[in-house]
């Protein structure tokens, strides 16, 4: 959702305003504003947790110059669904590292924004979840990738992915006499 | 990597042709951070699809190779039971009959990237049109099979690995160890000690011993008047190159007399303990590492029927060990430390059966195995074995960590998997006297491998 600045809006009342207001304004690397919860922005995305507490925000729109306007809305969409949503136990742990933590299936809402979204639109996305720590969106967009992959034979998901194959002929070949078990007849 | 991105998204080109480039550049940053790729590679949870996935490029191969990856890998999508392999033979005689076995494979229910695997497993066993294959099944680990030829007392092993049907290592023969042992050995074998054989077999050119399969040898009795029944010894031959490398215990006093265990059974734990159930009520243990000849005492008040079929061991991750048994209507799994001579067995969990049977067996079945649990010792002994025979429940084969187990229930019923952890039961196989080819004799749990062997590439 786009923020229309209000100008009239009086510098005492802004600045009163500041300390608790209960979202913050990031801008988009072309210039768009977008207004996100503060809590859920600080609760879903290292980056901007640190940001809020460090007093890095900008109330005029805080410049996130790595990521697009398309990601973005994407970002804050999934934000404010997600500060809608009633956490469910295993989301409120999401703070746990990347690495360690086990993967918790994506919820039905969840698994319909990410559907929703094209394939450029996803791999923004993991861009722009990756850049600002947010490993929930990155677990559930990782998650449609790997939905994407399964059941395709090596070739389609290169075609899929665009990937160049640096295996030799010979290559690919023992390693398939190898494993064959994993292969259908592709 | 990043200010590329922000370049392409700036430059004067045609709008499209930018958009089309900057998502191409996008997807291959995204693809192209190796900590990024492995979760989605973690997240494709079937092995099938990580080792397809894995073909896609080299480096997509080696975010698959790493070991601390398919460690977690694992820990999200462990390896599947694929089906099993039952064996049918006649019982052993005194003396030794060359008897016919044959074996089988039954696939189970199993998601559809695991249909080749199972038409592998068939082909190899059934020759894929439900026929089966010469040989007693005597052991089966990460994809390899231990096959005895000739019977209880056959002379010969194969291992066959039916996932790899195009494998350069065809099926290895093995000529087991010579029933009249060399001269060293026979000098180590009192000549008063029965001697219980074993023969380990470590997969050809693989350096982990966890997945080495083994099988039991004869068993020398004596007949001598100094025959003890509290002494045994245990001869444990070790295969190495196309020789066999023979330890023996020396003579194993036990404080109480034991008897052999008809069905001994025996598992390796982390490639060090090897576990056996030579004789009943207890577990004797060779140490790989140290040469060591050790024995456990089963449970407090854990007796084991004499036929030996009631209980079995199994894995308990690297370090310790199970004993699953089967007293009265329950089910009881014991756990024990290994390596740790002040370990005390634990009972872990406790299975109702005739709870969990619910369905699959009349009432009255139970009322009997009850029965003959609690009153055993008021029966005469003809009164109790005729019994014991149809009112039984035997154990043919524990999964890994005692998470399934294969049963059967009187002499001729169908042959039920029990998932330990979720209390469920299936019926997984009516057998048949008249198509098996002798009754089942033993069953073999057939888990898809793990980890995927990827070949080793020459680095370009």
């Amino acid at each position: 959702m786009e923020v229309d600045k209000g100008k009239g809006e009086a510098e005492e009342t802004r600045k009163v305003a500041e300390a608790d207001r209960d979202t913050v304004t990031l801008k988009s690397s072309d210039g768009k504003l977008f207004e996100v919860s503060k809590e859920a922005a600080a609760r879903l995305s290292t980056v901007l947790a640190g940001m809020i507490a460090g007093g890095s925000i900008d109330d005029n729109g805080t410049d996130l110059k790595q990521i697009g306007s398309e990601a973005l809305e994407n970002v804050v969409d999934y934000c404010n669904k997600h500060a809608n949503s009633i956490p469910s136990a295993a989301l409120i742990s999401s703070s746990i590292s990347f690495n360690t933590a086990p993967f918790k299936e994506p919820e039905e809402w969840e698994r319909k924004f990410v559907d929703r979204l094209s394939h450029d639109a996803l791999f923004d996305l993991v861009e722009a979840a990756n850049f600002l720590g947010m490993e929930r969106l990155l677990d559930v967009t990782c998650h449609k990738i790997s939905e994407m992959m399964k059941g395709k034979s090596p070739d389609q998901i290169r075609e899929v992915f665009n990937i160049k194959n640096d295996y030799t002929k010979e290559e690919l070949e023992e390693i398939r006499q190898e494993l064959a078990w994993a292969f259908y007849d592709d | 990597m990043e200010t590329e991105t922000k370049r392409l998204r700036t430059l004067p080109t045609p709008a499209a042709a930018a958009a089309a480039e900057n998502a191409a550049v996008v997807v291959a940053l995204v693809l192209g951070n190796i900590d990024i790729l492995r979760e989605i590679l973690l997240l494709l949870d079937a092995p099938s699809h990580l080792v397809r996935a894995a073909l896609v490029s080299k480096d997509w191969l080696r975010a698959a190779a790493d070991p601390s990856f398919l460690r977690r890998f694992r820990a999200r999508s462990p390896p599947r039971l694929l089906g099993f392999l039952a064996s049918f033979a006649s019982p052993p005689t005194n003396p030794p009959v060359e008897g016919a076995a044959f074996t089988r494979f039954v696939p189970l229910p199993h998601p559809p990237e695991l249909d080749v695997a199972a038409r592998l497993v068939d082909a190899a066993f059934n020759g894929g049109a439900g026929g089966q294959t010469k040989g007693l099944v005597v052991g089966c680990r990460n994809g390899r099979v231990l096959v005895k030829h000739g019977g209880y007392y056959g002379k010969r092993y194969s291992v066959r690995t039916p996932l790899r049907p195009s494998s350069a290592v065809g099926p290895t023969t093995v000529a087991r160890p010579s029933v009249v042992p060399p001269q060293r050995v026979r000098d180590l074998m009192e000549p008063d000690v029965r001697c219980a054989q074993l023969e380990l077999l470590p997969y050809p050119g693989v350096d982990d011993r966890r997945d080495a399969l083994s099988g039991f040898g004869d068993l020398t009795n004596c007949s001598t008047d100094r025959y003890d029944e509290r002494i045994m010894q245990q001869a444990v031959y070790l295969r190495q190159g196309s020789g066999w490398i023979a330890h023996v215990s020396p003579p194993m006093h036990f404080p109480v007399p034991v008897d052999d265990n008809q069905e001994p059974y025996s598992v390796l734990v982390g490639g060090r303990w090897l576990c056996m159930t030579t004789v009943l009520d207890w577990i004797v243990v060779f140490d790989l590492d140290t040469g060591d000849f050790s024995s456990v005492m089963f449970p407090n008040g854990v007796s084991v029927a004499p036929h030996g079929d009631d209980h079995m061991l199994a894995r308990a991750g690297d370090t310790g060990i199970y004993l699953v048994h089967v007293k009265g209507v329950e089910l009881h799994v014991w756990f024990r430390e290994m390596g740790n001579y002040a370990a005390v067995w634990e009972r872990v969990q406790t299975v109702d059966l005739p709870r969990v049977f619910r369905g699959h067996v009349y009432r009255g079945f139970w009322n009997y195995v009850y029965a003959l649990d609690s009153n055993m010792l008021n029966w005469d002994l003809m009164e109790y074995f005729d019994r014991a025979w149809c009112y039984r429940v035997r154990i043919h084969a524990v999964g890994d960590d005692a998470e399934f187990v294969f049963l059967t229930l009187g002499c001729h019923g169908g042959v039920f998997l029990l998932d330990v952890k979720r209390r469920t039961v299936q019926k997984v196989l009516q057998t048949s006297l008249e198509n098996d080819g002798g009754p089942l004799c033993g069953i073999s749990a057939f888990m898809m491998p793990w980890p995927p062997v990827f070949p080793a590439l020459e680095q370009t």
